[in-house]
């Protein structure tokens, strides 16, 4: 009897932390997060949209994309905040979308320890598509995350100005 | 991020610690099947009660799913960029071109009231271009009104944007860093709210009246740079086409898709690999005469 208290006791205990985890894993306040970027365009840039993608992990991959027009002879900066992300996702910038043959690989993001804010700087303005990668994952348990795009504008009237 | 998660995991592991260590205390003590059993049955309350929670997170996350694979995501400049991209080129300001604000009380629809909420938010965002305080503090009330009518009162309210707007009287720059924060605040509202349609047909109605004042002011005096600047829109149509075609499901945007295809075949001639075209005085013409046909169909004769 006293065996079969502690199965149940350690059985429950298990199942509490993997739910506790999953439940934590799944906040995403993308307000905060977007916030976080918002900072890092001052003061050159200005904001100019954002995107918050969330994502359940599968067992296949997934790639979700998204369309960024940009008017040419400006500058942006592209940046995103992986602190959502618990498990790597690829992300790379194309310049045509993933249903076009020939497109040309412009970004892709080199994942480092600790960093979770990343940022690019298209050297030419176009339309660009992002895709996020999102990797398979065999497991019983679901997990979730999110993925915050935010992009700026520097207008080329105010650079000269500066 | 990571050191809160430890620090949650490790509190958690500690207080159910503390929780069995307790209940085999009393086991032991008093009457152990029937603790057993009262503990088992809370626990597997607790557990069924989230079932239902477990249920709807399932629904929620299909639906994620299906997205994911069957859609591509759109982002949208902000109006005030495209707004500032046509003043560098030499919009002027001409002051009967902006719909009244009285006109506000017209639009009974929510589809009505969105797409106004646009074109009042450009017309905002023209003014203060134009250091025109008071017409933008105006619009700020108009856009305050109808923001009322589509339950985002909190955005408008929350800012002290209207105070902001008269402490800042004749400063360009900081105006434009008030409304750059207005379109910030509004996508994280519509963001976190799920109403990332709504957006999008906030934006038509907002390129709507941009493209329509940019198309005025040039018909007044021509200007080859505001033409260039019309013309590179061609970037901007297909996404928002896009845009508001996946937010369509109930087929509630169909005329407005169509007029927007109709505007688009005005750009026919630029591409990804030709996207350095500029319209010629017929095409602008004939772009002008639509757009300003679409604007009255939205504002009203």
């Amino acid at each position: 009897m006293k065996n079969k208290i502690y199965y149940i006791a350690f059985f429950l205990f298990v199942a509490f932390i993997s739910t506790a985890a999953i439940e934590i894993i799944e906040e995403c306040d993308a307000t905060a997060l977007k916030n976080e970027l918002k900072r890092e365009l001052r003061p050159e840039y200005r904001y100019d949209s954002s995107k918050s993608s969330r994502f359940t992990y599968k067992e296949t991959p997934q790639i979700k994309e998204i369309e960024v027009p940009l008017f040419m002879g400006e500058r942006y900066r592209f940046l995103f905040n992986t602190s959502c992300v618990p498990e790597g996702i690829d992300v790379k910038i194309y310049n045509k979308s993933m249903d076009k043959k020939n497109r040309t690989l412009l970004y892709t993001m080199e994942s480092i320890d600790d960093q979770k804010i990343y940022t690019f700087e298209p050297e030419k303005s176009r339309k660009m598509y992002i895709n996020y990668i999102i990797p398979g994952r065999a497991s019983e348990s679901e997990m979730n995350g999110c993925m915050i795009f935010v992009l700026g504008y520097q207008l080329a009237v105010l650079k000269s100005l500066d | 991020m990571l050191e809160l998660f430890k620090h949650k995991i490790v509190l958690i592991i500690k207080i159910l610690f503390i929780y069995i260590k307790s209940i085999l205390k009393i086991m032991y003590k008093v009457n152990i099947k029937l603790t057993a059993l009262i503990t088992i049955a809370i626990l597997l309350y607790a557990c069924g009660g989230n079932q239902e929670e477990i249920i709807d997170e399932e629904i929620v996350n299909e639906e994620i799913v299906n997205e994911e694979m069957d859609q591509i995501d759109y982002v949208l400049p902000s109006p005030l960029q495209i707004a500032e991209l046509f003043k560098s080129a030499g919009l002027s300001y001409i002051g009967d071109l902006t719909n009244p604000k009285e006109k506000a009380e017209i639009y009974n629809s929510k589809y009505d009231q969105k797409l106004n909420f646009g074109i009042y938010s450009a017309d905002m965002a023209y003014c203060i271009m134009n250091n025109q305080t008071q017409e933008s503090i105006n619009y700020l009330s108009t856009l305050r009104k109808l923001s009322e009518k589509l339950w985002m009162t909190d955005i408008l309210n929350s800012m002290g944007l209207s105070e902001r707007l008269e402490a800042n009287v004749g400063n360009e720059d900081s105006l434009t860093y008030i409304m750059a924060d207005l379109q910030m605040q509004m996508d994280d509202y519509l963001d976190e709210n799920g109403m990332g349609y709504t957006g999008s047909i906030i934006f038509a109605g907002a390129w709507i009246e941009t493209m329509y004042l940019g198309a005025k002011v040039n018909e007044s005096e021509k200007n080859e740079k505001l033409i260039s600047r019309i013309s590179e829109q061609a970037v901007i149509i297909e996404s928002l086409i896009g845009s508001i075609k996946q937010n369509d499901e109930d087929n509630e945007f169909v005329d407005l898709i169509s007029d927007l295809e109709g505007i688009k075949k005005h750009f026919s001639g630029f591409s990804d690999e030709n996207a350095e075209t500029t319209l010629s005085d017929e095409e602008v013409k004939n772009l002008t005469n639509d757009i300003i046909n679409l604007r009255t169909k939205i504002v009203g004769e």
